[in-house]
C-alpha cells in the first residue's frame, strides 16, 4: 500500500508535466486539426532555453520567463513562415503532419548540435521530504503546483476571454468562424503563441522533474499523445485528466506486485493508448469537435 | 573505394525493399503507417533468434521472418481499420516503440533477444550458402549486393503485377475514395489487412538482409528514425510509383553518405547534420513537390 | 466612389467557382438597395448558394466586380466585409455547437466587442426566446432555435445587409413560419436582406425584388409580385400554378 501511494504520487508528478504539454498539443489540434509531431521537441527547446538562462547565473524562475517567451515566439514565427503559407496552399492535414515530423527532426538535432548530447540538470537533486503517506522532492511539489496553475490559467483563458471563446469557436467550425467575421488567422496565431508558451513551460517542468537532454521531449511525446487521446483529442480538459491517468498508470505498472521492469512502464501507457483508441476513440471526455 | 560504393548500394537496396513495403501501405492503399520499423525489426529478430538459438536452417528462418512480420502486420492492421489517418499515425509509431521496448527489456522475450546486448553470429550460414548455388567466386559483400538487388527486382515485379490486377485496383480505389469502394460491395477492411500484411512481410525480408549486412542485432538499432528514413525515401522517390522506392533510396543514401566527406566536421556533428538534413528534406518535399520525383500530381490531389 | 441612390451592393458580370475554369456562377448581376428584401431563386444547381458565397468572399470570384457601399470589395477577406456591414447566415452548421447562446452572439461581434453589451438588449428583444436560453449550448438546441441563434449572431454588429442562405432549409413548417416572420421583422427594422431560397413562392411573396438564376446566369429579375405572376417563371420554376401558394419551389 505504501509503495502504491508513493507510485501514485510519482505518477501525479509526471502526469502533471504531461498535462501541461498535452494541453498545448490539444489546443493546436482543436483549432488547426494538426497533430504536431514536433511538439515534444518544443518542450526540449523550452527546457534548453531556460538552461541557458541558468547557465548565465539566473535563478530558474527568472530564466523561465525568457524561455517561455522564446517558446511562444518560436511557434509564432513558424505559424507565419510555415503553417499559414501551407494552409493557404490547401495542404492536407496528412501533409501537415508529415511536415511536423520533418520539423521535429530538424529542431531536435539543432538542439543536439548546439548543446551536445550531454545530460544536464537545473540544480543538484534534493532529498525527498516525507509527507506522511508518501515522499516528494521540493521540485516535485513545485511541478504539481506549477502545472495546476498553468492548467487553471488555460481553462480560464478558454472560458472567460474573447480569444479563448474564439479558439473554441474555431475548434467547433472554422468556416463559420470565418463567416462570422472572426479574424481566423489572428486567432490561430494566438493559439500557437499560447501553445508555445505552455510547451516551453512544460519543458522546464520536465527538466525540473528529471534531467535536461536533447531527446527529453521526443521521449515524452508519445506519452503526451497517450494523455491527449485518453482524455479525448481536442478536449483541453480531457487532456489534463488523461495525462494524470497516464502518469499514474505507468508508475503503478512498476509496482512490485506486478513486477514489470521500469524500462517497460512507458509501454504500458502506450498499450492503454491503443486500447482506448480501439474501444473509445473519442476518449473519456471527448465529443465531436470540441476543445 | 569500390567496397565503399558497394556498401552504400547494399544499404540503398535494403531500404528500397523496406520502402516497397511502406509504399504498398501508404502509396497504394493510403494507410498512414509510422511504425514500419517494427516490421523491419521483427523480420531481423525472428531470423536471428531462430538461427542462433534453435538452429533453424537458413531458408526456413527467412520464411519464418516473413511470416512473423505478416502476423505483426495483421495485428497492426486491426486498429488501422477503424482509425482516422492521423490517429493511425500515432498508433503505428507507438506500436513500433512498444515492440522495441519489449525486445529490449520484455520479460521472457529477453531470454531470446538477449536484451540490449543483442544477438550475433547468425549470418555464417547465409554467406556460406553462396558456395551451394555456385556463387563462390563472389566475396561476401558482392554476394549480399547481388541477393539484395535481385530481391528488389523480384519484389518490384511482384508488386507491379499485383497492383495491375483487380486486387491492386481495389487497393488504389481505397486510397482515393474508401467509401466509394465500400459502396461497390468490396470488403475494405479485408483489403486493408491484406495490404498491411504483405507490406509488412516485404519489410520483414528487408530486415533480414539488414541484419546480414550489419552482422549484429540490438534493439536500439530499431528507433523510429528508420521509419522516418523510409518515409523520406518514399516521399523523395514519389509515393504510389513503382520505381519511386528504388530511385528515392539510391538518391537518399548517396546524399546521406556524401555528408561523411564534408571536411572539418566531427563525426557527431555530421550525424546531427544528417538528421537535420533528413528532416529538412521531408519538409522540403512536401512543400515543393509533394508528389516526389517520379510521382504524378493528379494522384496527389486526391489525397486527403 | 461613394454609395449612390442607396445602392448598397452591386455585382456586375460575376463569375464564381471553386476551381479555376469551372465557374458555377457565370455572369450574374445582383443589386441591393438600402432596406430592400431581395430573393434569389432557381432550380437546384443553378449556383444560388455559390453566388452568395462569392459575394461574401467565401468562394473565389473569378471575374466581374462586387461593390459594397461604393467600394470595390471583389475577393475582399470575409472579416473585412463583416466590418463594413454584412452579416451572413450559412445554410447548415450555422451555430457553434459547443458554445453557449451568449458565446455564439459574442463571436458575432468579435470585430467590435464594445457593442456586445448594448447589442444583447436589442437582440434579446427581437428574439426573446434566446434571453431565456442565453447559457444553453447551441448544440443542444432544436433546428428552429439554432436558426434564430444564427440570425442573431449575424446581427450583432448592426449590419446594413444580411445574406441568408436558405434560411428555411430543413425546418418544420411551423418553424419556417417563425423564421420568415422574423426575417420580415428584421427587414422592417431597416436591415437589407439578400436571401437564397428553395421555397420560391414564399420567398418571392415577401420580397421587394427577386432574381431567378439558371445555369449560373440571371434568367429573370423584377419585383417579387411580378415574378410570382409571370407565366414563364411560374411555368418553369414554380410548378405551373399561377397563384401564390405554399408549394416549395
Amino acid at each position: 500500500m505504501e509503495e502504491a501511494l508513493q507510485l501514485i504520487a510519482n505518477g501525479v508528478v509526471i502526469g502533471s508535466v504531461i498535462a501541461v504539454s498535452a494541453v498545448g498539443l490539444s489546443l493546436v489540434f482543436g483549432v488547426l486539426k494538426l497533430i504536431n509531431f514536433a511538439h515534444g521537441d518544443f518542450l526540449t527547446l523550452g527546457a534548453f532555453l531556460a538552461l541557458t538562462g541558468v547557465g548565465l547565473g539566473l535563478p530558474l524562475y527568472l530564466a523561465a520567463i525568457p524561455a517561455i517567451i522564446g517558446g511562444a515566439l518560436a511557434m509564432g514565427v513558424l505559424e507565419k513562415v510555415l503553417w499559414k503559407p501551407m494552409r493557404e496552399r490547401g495542404a492536407s492535414t496528412v501533409n501537415l503532419l508529415i511536415i511536423s515530423i520533418g520539423l521535429a527532426l530538424v529542431l531536435r538535432h539543432v538542439i543536439f548540435w548546439v548543446f551536445g548530447e550531454r545530460t544536464r540538470s537545473y540544480m543538484p537533486p534534493s532529498p525527498r521530504i516525507d509527507l506522511g503517506l508518501f515522499a516528494l522532492t521540493p521540485q516535485d511539489i513545485i511541478i504539481i503546483f506549477g502545472s495546476a496553475i498553468a492548467l487553471v490559467g488555460t481553462g480560464l483563458m478558454l472560458q472567460k476571454t474573447r480569444i479563448g471563446t474564439a479558439m473554441r469557436a474555431l475548434a467547433d467550425n472554422r468556416d463559420l468562424a470565418e463567416a462570422s467575421g472572426i479574424n481566423v488567422n489572428r486567432v490561430i496565431l494566438y493559439t500557437w503563441l499560447i501553445a508555445g508558451a505552455l510547451t516551453a513551460y512544460g519543458g522546464i517542468l520536465l527538466g525540473l522533474q528529471g534531467r535536461v537532454f536533447p531527446n527529453m521531449g521526443w521521449f515524452l511525446l508519445l506519452l503526451v499523445f497517450a494523455g491527449v487521446i485518453l482524455g479525448g483529442i481536442g478536449s483541453a480538459y480531457g487532456a489534463m485528466i488523461g495525462s494524470l491517468l497516464i502518469g499514474v498508470v505507468q508508475e503503478l505498472a512498476t509496482h512490485s506486485a506486478i513486477g514489470l521492469p521500469a524500462d517497460l512502464k512507458t509501454s504500458v501507457a502506450f498499450l492503454v493508448l491503443i486500447l482506448v483508441l480501439l474501444i473509445r476513440p473519442q476518449g473519456i471526455l471527448g465529443r465531436k469537435q470540441a476543445l | 573505394m569500390i567496397a565503399y560504393f558497394q556498401s552504400v548500394l547494399i544499404t540503398a537496396g535494403i531500404f528500397a525493399i523496406l520502402v516497397q513495403g511502406l509504399n504498398l501501405h501508404r502509396g497504394f492503399t493510403g494507410l498512414l503507417n509510422f511504425g514500419h520499423v517494427a516490421f523491419f525489426a521483427v523480420g531481423a529478430y525472428t531470423m536471428g533468434v531462430l538461427t542462433t538459438q534453435f538452429d533453424v536452417p537458413l531458408l526456413p528462418s527467412f520464411l519464418a521472418a516473413m511470416v512473423a512480420a505478416t502476423l505483426l502486420g495483421v495485428i497492426v492492421a486491426l486498429p488501422a481499420i477503424r482509425l482516422r489517418a492521423d490517429y493511425l499515425a500515432i498508433v503505428t509509431i507507438t506500436i513500433g516503440e512498444i515492440f522495441r521496448l519489449i525486445l529490449k527489456s520484455g520479460p521472457v522475450v529477453t531470454e531470446y533477444t538477449r536484451g540490449p546486448r543483442g544477438i550475433r553470429g547468425y549470418s555464417t550460414e547465409f554467406y556460406f550458402f553462396r558456395e551451394n548455388i555456385g556463387l563462390g567466386f563472389l566475396d561476401p559483400q558482392q554476394y549480399l549486393l547481388l541477393v539484395v538487388w535481385t530481391t528488389v527486382v523480384l519484389v518490384g515485379i511482384l508488386l507491379y503485377v499485383l497492383l495491375q490486377s483487380p486486387w491492386g485496383r481495389v487497393l488504389k480505389g481505397i486510397r482515393e475514395d474508401e467509401d466509394a469502394v465500400r459502396a461497390l460491395g468490396k470488403n475494405v477492411t479485408a483489403y486493408k489487412i491484406q495490404s498491411f500484411a504483405l507490406g509488412a512481410a516485404i519489410a520483414g525480408l528487408a530486415g533480414v538482409f539488414f541484419a546480414m549486412d550489419i552482422g549484429s542485432l540490438a534493439p536500439d538499432t530499431y528507433l523510429p528514425i528508420i521509419t522516418f528514413q523510409a518515409w523520406t525515401i518514399m516521399l523523395l522517390g514519389g509515393m504510389g510509383t513503382h520505381l519511386g522506392p528504388v530511385v528515392g533510396s539510391i538518391i537518399f543514401w548517396s546524399i546521406f553518405n556524401a555528408t561523411l566527406f564534408i571536411p572539418g566536421v566531427s563525426g557527431a556533428e555530421a550525424a546531427y547534420l544528417r538528421q537535420i538534413g533528413i528532416g529538412a528534406l521531408i519538409m522540403l518535399i512536401i512543400i515543393v513537390r509533394p508528389q516526389g520525383i517520379l510521382g504524378n500530381r493528379e494522384e496527389m490531389v486526391l489525397d486527403r | 466612389m461613394a454609395e449612390r441612390d442607396g445602392l448598397l451592393l452591386e455585382a456586375r458580370d460575376l463569375k464564381v467557382g471553386y476551381v479555376p475554369e469551372v465557374n458555377i456562377v457565370n455572369g450574374c448581376d445582383v443589386e441591393l438597395r438600402r432596406g430592400e428584401l431581395v430573393s434569389i431563386i432557381g432550380p437546384n444547381g443553378a449556383g444560388k448558394s455559390t453566388l452568395i458565397k462569392g459575394l461574401f468572399g467565401l468562394v473565389p470570384v473569378r471575374g466581374g466586380t462586387v461593390r459594397f457601399k461604393g467600394e470595390d470589395v471583389t475577393n475582399a477577406p470575409t472579416y473585412r466585409l463583416v466590418e463594413m456591414g454584412i452579416g451572413y447566415v450559412p445554410q447548415t452548421e450555422n451555430v457553434f455547437p459547443s458554445l453557449t447562446v451568449e458565446e455564439n452572439l459574442e463571436m458575432g461581434a468579435f470585430l467590435n466587442p464594445k457593442v456586445i453589451k448594448d447589442r444583447y438588449e436589442v437582440i434579446f428583444e427581437w428574439f426573446p426566446m434566446l434571453r431565456d436560453r442565453r447559457g444553453q449550448r447551441a448544440g443542444t438546441m432544436s433546428g428552429g432555435q439554432r436558426q434564430l441563434v444564427a440570425l442573431a449572431r449575424a446581427l450583432m454588429l448592426e449590419p446594413d445587409v444580411l445574406f441568408l442562405d436558405e434560411p428555411s432549409a430543413g425546418l418544420s413548417p411551423s418553424n419556417v413560419d417563425l423564421i420568415f416572420e422574423r426575417i420580415r421583422f428584421i427587414n422592417s427594422e431597416g436591415v437589407a436582406i439578400l436571401m437564397v431560397e428553395q421555397n420560391a413562392r414564399r420567398a418571392l411573396a415577401m420580397s421587394d425584388r427577386g432574381y431567378v438564376l439558371e445555369m449560373g446566369r440571371n434568367r429573370f429579375s423584377g419585383p417579387g409580385r411580378e415574378l410570382l405572376n409571370d407565366p414563364k417563371v411560374v411555368d418553369l420554376y414554380l410548378g405551373g400554378r399561377a397563384s401564390g401558394g405554399e408549394t416549395a419551389g
